[in-house]
């Protein structure tokens, strides 16, 4: 699941219209009202009953539904939706939301925290919302800053720097591209099987690399080399000495599982220039080699 | 055309200004003809058939008394709990005294399990870790390791469960979904206990329960002396269950009271996805009988709850630093409530903390801007902490407070020592300085958070004397007068049924309280002394045993 947060007005339900719209695969979508689910839009990828609203979790104001209920009830549908998409509520949290996720029964994809550069420096300034606002960019894996067409270049670097200053995982430029949105945000883009495959087209503001090893990786080497590589996303199969390790990395977010497919042997990377994607794509190589 | 009858009382309290005292009140139907005395009643009845009912000739009636705040299913799901609660409460089946500490806590499980049927899962209401102690799973196991025992906090917002609960509850399979399940404490809260009522709610509602408890309920409302409530938060339960289950049970003729209905606008459009005004209006306008009417308002609730401390906070906070919870946060607020707002209905808003109090505020000034109306009668229930700024604001903006009688009666000394400090807990329901400033208050209970006892909220918002004899913020105080008509004639107006209940008037529902003493004379320290001999409903007669 992905977790969508970020105060008010920061973009969420826009970006969530824009994954509704150009995601390959099929959506759930847990959101605060329905009235703005743009249900209209050529080709949205969920069904009429996979958007669900829910209400705020006290139990005192509905003592029959909970987010739990919710996502255990989206698994049981058939087909299972392969992925669900939770717009936390503007004054959440979204760690506590990504907590259902963490469950396990809901691997937990990625938490995007959306600002509105903006507005984030003066709102994360004031009080009593400050500290909230800035703990949804600080526990984000990956931030979103939105709104930057609206400002001259000197106030959008100076909105990049004070949600950076925040934020301790990558901050990226919003975009309207759908291969943006299918790479970057839903990280649905997987490395291909056969090394002549068409490369994917580019995209503004990123760049794409697909990485390709032959021999086992060691679990431990392999998550050094990720973290903090500055990747936004990392998506692949690889082996291990005993198994096959399915790797998935959202910003600061890197999960490593174990399946039983056969390996790929490859990771995409994506990243935000040629030089972060290189400089990970060598760090892997030293991995793979030594 | 029917007969007349005169009932006769040593006073009557009309609660109207224009004819405040009276003797005799005469009613045909369910009307009342006129108030006043047996003397200048006479040209009514010289023209007319009618028979003299003394037998209230040496009591007291007051307008009948309404409670505009009342959660009847939630009731009904704790009364077939077994209670322990912090304060001492009389419950259908008789009073509960309360346990004092952890040791005394454990030792009433204990005698509970003790004294129940092998292996019937126990499921007490009541507990608070401030009067009882931090309390969990193993302690419980301490007491039975067969029995499923559950704890239900007073806050109503979180469980604790012994080892065989926790299994009857399948609590692992929900720790696998919800984080707020933590199996080795024995801790199940908020959307953690969502997941134990799956289980719970069957077990406490089924076979018939929920119907028998809402009768329980249903007598507590009546011995409080109430003759109309209001449901303000309709649909939690579930708008179909909920409304069958009241059908049968408040429904009836015989039921001592009116009820009103109040739809909560959350659990509306979870019922009704889109068009949910629409949709609501058309599903209410089926519904409703002599006894239970829908009223043209909607609750919504901002800031989180008052006993569980999740109330969203100002400067300087909570003492202990914890952060208050949002229900709606408060940019939606306007947006929810836009809808009813624009076709009309009367907006009632749950806050509790002066941020949750200035957010309801800054909603209904955002409405009043783009969509003005006159007489709007927007109000804010509960209102625990509020400022001096916030009740000059709530003048201006023209909107009312219904607030919880009750609050600073159980909580007040406890809430300064731990969680806000001496100056702030004085002064929790602000409603002295609402009165000064000429703003409408009444007085709810919230059953189950407080009794349904409208006397002693007066009382207790009259005198600021806590359960335990301390007087806090005196200059908070409601005048006697003022304390009565928040129980009466101004919970009405707020309800918009002023025109109809809450004050004894030519033309209006013949609902009387009869009392024992006279409040006037007693005094405001003893009002929730005087006994509530019957109630009368549109001019039937329901004695109190």
């Amino acid at each position: 699941m992905t977790v969508l947060g970020g105060w008010l007005g920061a973009g969420k339900t826009t970006l969530l219209n824009r994954m509704l719209a150009h995601a390959d695969e099929r959506i759930a979508v847990v959101v605060n009202d329905i009235g703005e689910i743009n249900v209209d839009a050529a080709l949205i990828s969920a069904a009429d009953d996979e958007i669900v609203e829910l209400t705020n979790g006290c139990v005192c104001c509905s003592i029959g539904q909970s987010l739990a209920l919710t996502l255990r009830e989206l698994t049981l549908r058939d087909p299972r939706p392969e992925r669900i998409v939770i717009e936390a509520s503007g004054v959440a949290d979204p760690v506590q939301v990504a907590a259902y996720g963490d469950r396990r029964r809901v691997p937990l994809d990625a938490v995007i925290t959306l600002a509105d550069a903006g507005t984030f420096e003066r709102r994360a300034r004031l009080d009593p919302y400050g500290p909230l606002v800035k703990a949804q960019v600080a526990g984000a894996d990956l931030v979103v800053a939105t709104k930057l067409d609206l400002l001259n270049s000197d106030a959008a670097t100076a909105g990049l720097e004070s949600i950076r200053t925040v934020s301790a995982a990558p901050v990226i430029e919003a975009s309207t591209d759908p291969e943006w949105i299918r790479r970057v945000i839903l990280g649905s883009h997987q490395p291909a099987r056969r090394v002549d495959y068409t490369p994917a087209p580019p995209v503004t503001g990123i760049s794409t690399h697909t990485w390709r090893t032959t021999g086992p990786v060691d679990v431990n080497r392999l998550t050094a080399a990720l973290e903090h590589s500055g990747l936004l996303r990392a998506k692949g199969t690889l082996t291990a000495p005993d198994n096959t390790l399915l790797v998935h990395l959202a910003g600061d977010r890197v999960e490593i599982t174990t399946i039983t497919d056969h390996a790929l042997d490859a990771l995409v990377l994506i990243g935000t220039s040629d030089a972060v994607v290189t400089a990970a794509a060598h760090a892997l190589d030293r991995i793979s080699s030594s | 055309m029917s007969e007349i009858t005169v009932f006769t009382a040593r006073r009557i309290i009309t609660m109207d200004e224009s004819l405040p005292d009276a003797t005799a009140i005469a009613v045909r139907g369910d009307r009342i003809v006129e108030v006043g005395t047996l003397e200048s009643l006479q040209p009514w009845l010289r023209h007319h058939e009618h028979v003299v009912d003394a037998r209230f000739a040496d009591e007291v009636m007051i307008a009948g008394l309404i409670d505009p705040h009342i959660h009847p299913s939630l009731m009904a799901i704790l009364l077939n709990c077994d209670w322990l609660p912090p304060e001492p409460w009389d419950l259908p089946s008789g009073r509960v005294d309360a346990p004092e500490g952890k040791d005394e806590f454990l030792a009433r499980v204990g005698d509970l399990h003790t004294s129940k049927p092998a292996n019937e899962p126990l499921v007490i209401f009541g507990y608070h870790a401030q009067y009882h102690g931090w309390i969990e799973r193993n302690d419980l196991d301490a007491i039975s390791t067969e029995r499923p025992v559950v704890l239900w906090q007073r806050s109503f917002h979180e469980m604790r469960a012994n080892t065989a609960a926790l299994e009857w509850l399948d609590a692992a399979e929900g720790a696998s979904w919800d984080p707020h399940i933590d199996l080795e404490s024995g801790r199940m809260y908020e959307s953690g206990m969502v997941w134990a009522l799956r289980t719970l709610n069957p077990h406490l509602l089924g076979n018939g329960q929920y119907k028998s408890a809402l009768g329980d309920v249903s007598t507590l409302i009546h011995r409080g002396g109430i003759t109309s409530m209001c449901d303000a938060g309709f649909g939690i339960g579930g708008y179909d269950q909920d409304y069958d289950t009241y059908d049968a049970v408040l429904g009836q003729q015989k039921t001592p009271f009116r009820t009103y209905l109040m739809p909560q606008i959350a659990a509306a459009k979870g019922r009704w996805k889109s068009d949910t005004l629409e949709q609501l209006e058309a599903w209410a306008a089926e519904r409703g009988n002599g006894r239970i009417s829908f009223i043209k308002a909607a609750k919504i609730l901002a800031d989180g709850a008052f006993i569980a401390q999740l109330m969203v906070l100002g400067e300087p906070g909570y003492i202990d630093g914890h952060q208050g919870a949002w229900l709606t946060e408060p940019e939606r607020l306007v947006h929810l409530m836009q809808p009813f707002w624009e076709a009309g209905y009367d907006l009632h808003i749950h806050c509790n903390g002066d941020i949750g109090v200035g957010a309801s505020l800054d909603a209904v000034e955002t409405l009043l801007h783009a969509h003005p109306r006159v007489d709007h009668r927007t109000t804010l229930h509960h209102f625990g902490i509020s400022t001096q700024a916030q009740i000059r604001r709530i003048k201006a903006l023209g909107v009312e407070i219904s607030a919880n009688g009750y609050y600073l009666y159980q909580f007040g000394d406890r809430f300064a020592d731990e969680w806000l400090g001496t100056e702030r807990a004085s002064q929790m329901t602000r409603l002295g300085a609402a009165e000064r400033a000429g703003v409408s208050v009444s007085l709810h209970s919230d059953l189950p958070m407080g009794p349904a006892a409208p006397l002693l909220a007066a009382q207790a918002c009259a005198t600021r004397r806590t359960r335990g004899g301390v007087v806090m913020g005196e200059p908070e105080r409601l005048s006697l007068d003022t304390a009565l008509r928040s129980i009466t004639i101004d919970a009405a107006y707020q309800l918009r049924l002023d025109h109809e209940i809450g004050s004894l008037a030519a033309g209006k529902l013949a609902d009387v309280t009869v009392l024992a003493d006279d409040p006037y004379a007693v005094g405001a320290d003893a009002l929730a002394d005087i006994a509530v001999i019957a109630t009368i409903v549109g001019g039937e007669v329901y004695p109190l045993a």
